[in-house]
């Protein structure tokens, strides 16, 4: 009996002690670039109730777009507008409803001239359609888009990212219930040290704006089991400027430097010099 | 024996857990630069206090145009004041034929219409303790006023959810509003006497009138366990003098000065705060306004052509 409240003991104090202690890399410089297989390398389970921004659609359309679209196909348009990256990158898109569908047809400016036109159509892929007393309808898209950036000198620079953005549309009573929601697919992938072990990190832009340095609102992930995959939950933290370690000769306070669209990332003395430049 | 470490065991499991909890201080001496965040997730749903707001089923004063409201309809107007400058934001529920709360509209520039691109949607409907809710979920943007130390009007984005109460007869019991910008900035912390460490912090608006330096009412959360997110217990007193014992060990009086949209948040030492000026928001070059010009107002008369349709004068 008394063994095992011994036993009991030790295991208690190291749950206690080793259940404040975050998985975090080892101080160094890591280059990262984009990820190969997209959002399904990234692995949202139901439970994480992670969603970007909800985003609604308005009836208005902005003063600065214009539509050569065969108008007479529909019954009505719905504008959604969204910003990317950090230098004023934003895609208008307009819906092209049927009196049937909320979602018939989705249009999105790709080349950024102000003018919608029919070539500019995206597909769009059912994933769940519901009309059974109440209509649910969710559909998704996925395009890549020109991104910019305004780097820390100042310069401005393009990056290619893959958008997927999701359209709800929940009709249960008079009232339907219609959104949309933009995921950033292009995630960051590296190979760090964790405690002295190599392994495979992911930088995910969590809010869908493009950038990657959002501090509480963006993820790294470590593949800590090796299966290829990043497990939200298990194997993500959001991102933290500042870390607290308490290894060996690197106990103290590190920074994590995360430009806007890394080349690298690094973790570093809280108070050491950089030049946000050399992570550019 | 075995009765005695049934004792010891919780006890050092929770010395333990105490032990890796440090008790919120506050920041060190010294001028800590605030940037604004509109993403609430490092937060507690608690940082976001929701406010009640005046309701009224007469008219503003002052309206200029509002839609139609048809027979079966019913409208509510309500207001919240946002900023020091005493900027009222009016807005209107319409509850419609169908008795549904569908239509909002915020006059967010304050030109006392509420035209279609005020317009908001209130989709989504929850119960609570008996009672329905609606609220917007994408956040209102409102440009607010303030009068900076120079008397001169900045004007600033806000981000403001609106909720509106009713009861399941439909009557409104209650409108609501919340700021969810915060803003976010790193300053210095002392754990113990010797140490100065980095550490993320927070400021948010508890009380919901656009100023962020309501000292005991807006609150300052600082991410003490470096874990990237401001838990409940990492809230601190949001005071206008404290005590603050610094990493040298000397105690001291310490003023917080915080402007009410925050560029900086500054902790000087009371008596060199009496002599100093070196805080000064008024520097254009190291505090750049969007404008400085405060809401137009529109000439009388002005407006007559411009109402859209469907619109009263």
């Amino acid at each position: 009996m008394k063994r095992r409240w011994l036993i009991f003991l030790v295991f208690g104090l190291l749950f206690a002690i080793g259940a404040g202690n975050r998985p975090v890399l080892t101080p160094g410089i890591y280059p990262v670039q984009p990820g190969g297989n997209g959002w399904d390398q990234v692995v949202f389970d139901k439970k994480s109730n992670y969603r970007p921004g909800i985003k609604y659609f308005t009836a208005i359309q902005p003063s600065d777009v214009r539509l050569e679209l065969p108008k007479e196909r529909f019954a009505s348009f719905s504008f959604g507008r969204f910003s990317l990256g950090s230098a004023g990158t934003e895609y208008t898109m307009v819906i092209g409803s049927q009196n049937r569908y909320f979602f018939d047809t989705l249009y999105i400016d790709l080349d950024r001239d102000g003018v919608i036109t029919a070539r500019e159509e995206v597909k769009m892929n059912e994933r769940q359609s519901v009309a059974l007393g109440y209509t649910v309808q969710e559909l998704d898209a996925e395009a890549r888009l020109t991104v910019a950036y305004r780097t820390s000198t100042g310069k401005i620079v393009e990056h290619p990212l893959d958008i997927r953005l999701i359209f709800y549309y929940g009709k249960f009573s008079d009232e339907p219930m219609v959104f949309y929601m933009v995921q950033n697919t292009t995630f960051l992938q590296g190979t760090g040290l964790l405690n002295g072990k190599p392994l495979s990190f992911a930088l995910v832009d969590g809010d869908g704006n493009g950038r990657y340095n959002d501090w509480g609102d963006d993820f790294l992930f470590y593949d800590k089991n090796g299966d290829g995959k990043y497990h939200f939950g298990k194997e993500s933290q959001v991102l933290n400027p500042l870390h607290d370690l308490k290894i060996g000769q690197n106990n103290g306070i590190y920074r994590l430097i995360v430009p806007v669209f890394p080349a690298k990332i690094g973790l570093i003395a809280a108070d050491a010099d950089y030049k946000m430049a050399d992570f550019e | 024996m075995a009765k005695k470490i049934k004792y010891l065991v919780p006890a050092v499991l929770l010395f333990c857990v105490g032990w890796s909890y440090r008790m919120p201080s506050y920041l060190n001496p010294g001028v800590y630069q605030l940037s604004p965040r509109t993403t609430w997730s490092s937060l507690p749903a608690s940082a976001f206090k929701l406010v009640k707001d005046d309701i009224s089923s007469a008219e503003p004063k002052d309206l200029k145009a509002a839609p139609q409201i048809k027979a079966g309809q019913k409208a509510v107007y309500a207001s919240f004041t946002l900023g020091n400058a005493g900027q009222k934001v009016n807005y209107l529920a319409i509850l419609d034929e169908k008795a549904k709360w569908q239509s909002l509209y915020v006059d967010v520039n304050g030109d006392n219409c509420f035209d279609e691109q005020d317009r908001v949607d209130l989709s989504f409907e929850e119960q609570v303790r008996g009672n329905r809710l609606k609220y917007t979920i994408e956040p209102v943007v409102i440009p607010v006023s303030y009068k900076n130390s120079a008397g001169r009007i900045i004007r600033k984005k806000l981000q403001v959810d609106i909720y509106l109460f009713y009861n399941p007869n439909n009557s409104l019991v209650e409108t609501m509003h919340r700021v969810v910008t915060w803003f976010e900035g790193e300053g210095r912390f002392s754990p113990k006497k010797g140490l100065e460490y980095p550490v993320r912090f927070a400021l948010v608006d508890l009380n919901g009138d656009g100023n962020f330096n309501n000292f005991s009412e807006d609150a300052v959360y600082i991410d003490l366990n470096y874990d990237g997110v401001f838990g409940q217990r990492e809230r601190v007193t949001f005071r206008a003098l404290f005590d603050l014992q610094t990493a040298t060990g000397e105690n001291k009086q310490y003023r917080q000065y915080v402007f009410p949209w925050p560029y900086r948040l500054a902790v000087v030492p009371v008596a060199e705060w009496e002599s100093s000026s070196f805080y000064d928001p008024v520097d254009d070059a190291e505090f750049p306004v969007e404008t400085v010009n405060p809401p137009a107002v529109a000439e009388p008369g002005a407006d007559k052509e411009a109402l859209p349709r469907g619109v009263k004068k």
